[in-house]
């Protein structure tokens, strides 16, 4: 079996004169948890599609676990599972017929299998109710559960969190990462939650207009700048004394009575500037490495602006 | 060899779970409500004009009265009420089932999960067509039960029966005696060949289905066709149109109730019914195959 879950080249895809999916390459390692991070229509769904063979690409190549998607997608599909936009189940079946009827399109499957795998999404009690009752938290468990089944290795998760109270969050964040590590299952979750995809995935791609703008090791990518956080209520005498200094300022977060100073530098730079700002007669509030968050990343790699209007963004 | 066991397993597995659908959904049994609605009014209806005949009826029809006292039982009734049956209230019923079960799952994702699965989506289509074949058959059935039962209830269970020309034997006016003898193999033939006539009607939803994917447009247009070739067809001077209407030979079953049952022209009519039919499966299909869904 290749290393490779998922690998795909140069997949294009068109609506009319939309351009929905540019060129987009992909390499998905076995055993790990994938983001693909992109604000709303940037794209995420229709790839999601296109590797599932629900949607046709104009252009581009698509491998699942080495096998070609295009000429082996029913094989494929035998190891692979998903929930894509909305989880959508027959409403007049009780959640265990539901997961019956589904999975033995797949192959053999055991009443106690589909048991076990309600029990992980913690469905166990309701098994036998009709789906048409449940709350959408649950059917997006359900979701969960049907594209675990029979024994799937690779599951695609289509903003597996939307919908969901606090505690299902957490609760759905929790169980894809113990997939991960438990059962060695490679999870692909398209999100525009930055913060979820920081918490669960090893690695990230984001999308933006269709066009892939990063991919890379989510750790890397949140520790690639260097960057030291300075916070002081000297403000007007610090910003004088970074100009003076050459401190190149990336950003300055105003509150009450104090500012923060993002300054371009390394952690082993803190001591020293310590010192000189103490020299300077400058009160120290707060000086320590600077950490982005995945928002930050996604704001600079996509160009966008924090200060823009939030439909501007997502 | 074994590619073709595996989808023929699926196709099993697939109607199966058509099957169930149908039968768990409290609107399946919708179809068997009218059906036994239908029924009722028949026979109120026959009930009426054989004891209580309107008062302005001319003379001779009076004995018309007496002559359906004598010859109704249950299999004229049963045949009676298969008429409207099969000219609306099934491909109504049948139509909106079949719709349901594909536009309507279009609509609401099902068909996504469903294609998540290892299936060919030739065989989703194959499925929802065989298991709303044997839901059609399933309440002719009933149909045929319930109005034989109460046809012989109310007016006796056997003996000759009554025909009317126009009604069952196209275009030859006047009113027929069909042999009792022969009565119930007739009967059970003109069900079976109006399920046959059924299948185009299954067949084209699940065609329009495919086209649309939402439930309103694959009701209304196939039903705007049905009706209208329906509406084209009874006129007369629209004959050189007739023989392309898809509704031309839904009436296959009648050649079941000529004195000498026409073969050849059943037969002919058959087959262009059944080309319609695959027609529609294979646009069907064809149309399922290149979706996005």
């Amino acid at each position: 079996m290749s290393d490779l879950a998922i690998k795909a080249r140069g997949v294009r895809k068109t609506y009319g004169r939309f351009v929905a999916l540019k060129n987009i390459d992909l390499d998905v390692k076995s055993g790990v948890v994938y983001g693909f991070l992109g604000p709303n229509g940037a794209g995420k769904t229709t790839l999601i599609k296109i590797l599932l063979g629900l949607s046709i690409p104009n252009d581009g190549e698509v491998e699942i676990f080495g096998k070609d998607l295009f000429l082996e997608r029913n094989t494929i599909l035998k190891s692979v599972g998903a929930v894509v936009e909305a989880p959508a189940f027959f409403e007049y079946l009780t959640a265990y017929e539901n997961l019956y009827h589904l999975t033995r399109l797949s192959g053999n499957i055991s009443r106690e299998k589909i048991e076990d795998t309600l029990k992980v999404v913690g469905l166990e009690d309701v098994a036998g109710k009709n789906v048409g009752a449940f709350s959408y938290g649950m059917k997006q468990r359900l979701g969960i559960a049907n594209a675990l089944l029979p024994e799937n290795k690779l599951i695609f998760l289509d903003e597996p969190t939307n919908g969901l109270d606090p505690h299902g969050i957490l609760g759905v964040r929790q169980l894809i990462k113990r997939l991960c590590r438990e059962s060695g299952i490679t999870v692909f979750i398209s999100s525009h939650m930055l913060a979820e995809v920081e918490q669960v995935c090893d690695y990230v791609t984001i999308i933006d207009k269709g066009e892939k703008v990063c991919e890379a090791k989510v750790s890397d990518l949140v520790e690639r700048q260097s960057r030291i956080e300075f916070k002081t209520s000297d403000v007007g005498k610090a910003a004088e004394f970074l100009r003076s200094g050459n401190y190149e300022i990336i950003d300055e977060r105003k509150h009450h009575d104090s500012s923060a100073f993002i300054l371009k530098g390394h952690e082993s730079e803190i001591p020293e500037l310590a010192r000189r700002l103490v020299s300077a007669g400058i009160g120290i509030l707060k000086i320590s490495r600077h950490k982005d968050t995945l928002e930050d990343v996604f704001v600079e790699i996509t160009g966008k602006n924090k200060t823009d209007s939030v439909s501007d963004r997502f | 060899m074994s590619k073709l066991l595996e989808k023929t397993r699926q196709i099993l597995f697939l109607t199966d779970f058509e099957l169930k659908k149908l039968f768990r959904q409290k609107q399946g049994y919708a179809g068997l409500a009218v059906i036994i609605l239908l029924v009722a009014l028949c026979a109120i209806g026959v009930y009426l004009r054989i004891y209580y005949p309107p008062k302005h009826v001319h003379v001779p029809n009076k004995f018309f009265g007496q002559m359906l006292k004598d010859l109704v039982n249950g299999v004229s009734f049963s045949l009676t009420v298969l008429l409207p049956g099969i000219y609306i209230l099934l491909p109504l019923v049948v139509g909106i089932f079949a719709a349901g079960s594909f536009a309507a799952e279009f609509q609401n994702g099902q068909v996504r999960t469903v294609s998540l699965r290892s299936v060919p989506r030739l065989s989703i289509v194959l499925a929802k067509f065989i298991a709303l074949s044997f839901y059609s058959y399933v309440l002719l059935g009933v149909m045929m039960v319930i109005s034989y039962a109460c046809g012989a209830f109310m007016f006796g269970a056997t003996g000759d029966i009554l025909l009317f020309g126009p009604a069952f034997l196209g275009k030859e006016a006047g009113i027929y005696i069909m042999d009792g003898s022969i009565a119930y193999q007739r009967l059970f033939l003109a069900y079976f060949f109006a399920g046959y006539a059924l299948l185009s009607i299954v067949a084209m939803f699940l065609m329009f289905s495919a086209i649309f994917k939402k439930m309103t447009m694959a009701v209304v247009i196939p039903m705007g066709i049905y009706f209208t070739s329906y509406i084209l067809g009874a006129l007369p001077f629209m004959e050189s149109l007739q023989r392309f209407l898809p509704t031309r030979y839904i009436m296959v079953w009648k050649y079941t109730m000529a004195q000498d049952i026409m073969w050849d022209a059943m037969l002919s009519d058959g087959i262009f019914l059944g080309l319609y039919t695959v027609s529609y499966l294979i646009i069907a299909s064809v149309i399922m195959n290149t979706s996005d869904l």
